[in-house]
């Protein structure tokens, strides 16, 4: 092997572009993917990352696990506390294990959201989505599509794999709201937060005591060589909540404002196309995972033509990713019937688990919601409309809807 | 059309099962990827190939086009 020339990476000039507007990626991506692929920029979280914006860089970083670590994924650049990168990861989530520790998570999981299992939750997906239009319909307009529709549906199905009992739900839902609502001050939202993780402390405890026909007391009841301990089990619950539930609920508001504004493409929505392309046209469309997926390189490598030394960060830029001329002609227009292997879920070894759920969540609460609703429209002018560019997940903080009648 | 699988590179993602479903499934244990049918049929070469382009753990590799 070559051995490389130590230097140290140059200070950066930049910040990281998080400026969106509002479904396309911050505008200096475009002329970074022609003449600078590979900067080096500033992070919120205080230290510098050299940023992936290309399509093909962005698949060879994801792609290639052994070189590129997750030890500090996927945020860490945008919300971690810098003295603590390269801390052992958290028992159970398994986004932050690398090798084989990610497998033996990975692939007991991966069974639990495969296709064939995901499409068995479609009569219960399609009640909930039906169950809330049908709330909607009691109240009068305007409303905030973000409270009353795309967050509870999927806390409700996420709760329902986590096998949470009925009588419990409404708590659960409360406190996983509460910990991605803005009005509320940072202390409450982390007391939200400690709420919930008392919850499944008591909800992996009281699955270990009486074991049902859910995820959790599956991964229990498992006979296998490595067991699953209680920290792990309450690692992957944290974990399968905060990545499958609110990046769905950003998805459903985003994706209704888009198609808003796209009449065009919202007359597909009824069509068999939408359901074979246009959920994943509209994940690569919008790329809600922004700012940015964090990697550290643990050995010397090239990448776009840059040197990364090991021990350095590389933050894979999926919305410019997903935009790459290169990669994907005419790649800022929205066209539902197009087919592409885009980066939305990210690509590796990581890609989104739950992914197959939350293309059957979209496919069924999208055209419901344009089918029921009658007249659906925004009730604010566009410019009151405020986005999510300073969170780890894009979205819109709240969208207040009407419509002329609530058909069945 | 021919290919190969390098099973012990698969996460279980299912991208191959949605992308070319004649010809992936997934294994009830792990859901990891299960070849259905190692000789597809012209129809349905796109859709391998779309498969291998998808899966994010690189696990097809066509072989003979």
């Amino acid at each position: 092997m070559i051995s490389l020339p130590q230097t140290t990476p140059p200070q950066a000039q930049e910040s990281l572009p998080a400026n969106r507007c509002p479904f396309d990626p911050d505008r200096r991506y475009e002329e970074l993917r022609a003449d600078e692929p590979v900067p080096r920029v500033s992070t919120p979280a205080g230290f510098d990352v050299w940023l992936v914006t290309r399509y093909e860089d962005a698949r060879a970083v994801l792609g290639d696990a052994e070189t590129f670590s997750s030890v500090d994924a996927s945020s860490s650049h945008l919300m971690g506390d810098k003295d603590n990168l390269g801390a052992p990861p958290p028992p159970g989530v398994m986004l932050r294990h690398d090798g084989d520790s990610h497998s033996r998570l990975r692939l007991r999981l991966a069974r639990e959201f495969m296709v064939k299992r995901v499409a068995k939750l479609e009569p219960f997906i399609r009640r909930l989505v039906c169950d809330h239009i049908d709330r909607l319909a009691e109240r009068e307009g305007p409303v905030d599509l973000y409270r009353a529709f795309s967050l509870p549906v999927p806390a409700l199905v996420i709760s329902e794999i986590l096998g949470v009992p009925e009588e419990d739900r409404d708590e659960f839902e409360r406190a996983t709201a509460s910990q991605v609502d803005l009005s509320l001050s940072l202390e409450e939202r982390q007391a939200a937060a400690i709420e919930s993780a008392g919850f499944f402390v008591r909800l992996v405890q009281s699955k270990i005591e009486n074991p049902g026909d859910d995820l959790i007391s599956r991964l229990i009841l498992e006979h296998t060589e490595l067991p699953l301990d209680a920290a792990e089990l309450q690692g992957i619950a944290l974990l399968l909540l905060a990545a499958g539930h609110d990046t769905t609920a950003n998805m459903i508001t985003l994706s209704t404002y888009a198609l808003l504004q796209h009449p065009e493409q919202a007359a597909k929505l009824q069509d068999a196309a939408f359901q074979e392309t246009g959920v994943d046209e509209l994940i690569r469309y919008l790329t809600i995972v922004h700012n940015g997926v964090l990697r550290k390189a643990v050995r010397d490598t090239t990448i776009g033509g840059r040197i990364i030394r090991a021990g350095e960060h590389v933050a894979v830029v999926l919305e410019s990713a997903n935009r790459d001329a290169h990669f994907l002609g005419d790649a800022d227009q929205l066209d539902l019937d197009r087919k592409s292997a885009h980066l939305g879920f990210g690509y590796g070894p990581h890609q989104c688990l739950g992914q197959h759920l939350a293309r059957l969540e979209l496919r069924i609460a999208l055209p419901e919601l344009f089918r029921r609703l009658r007249g659906l429209r925004v009730a604010v002018p566009d410019e009151d409309i405020a986005f999510k560019n300073d969170m780890v997940v894009y979205g819109i903080k709240e969208l207040m809807i009407d419509w002329d009648e609530v058909v069945a | 059309m021919k290919f190969d699988i390098e099973l012990d590179k698969c996460v279980g993602a299912g991208v191959c099962a949605i992308a070319a479903p004649k010809v992936f499934d997934q294994n009830d244990d792990d859901g990891i990827i299960v070849v259905l049918n190692p000789s597809p049929s012209p129809d349905q070469e796109a859709a391998v190939r779309d498969a291998a382009v998808r899966c994010p753990a690189a696990v097809i590799k066509l072989t003979e086009q």
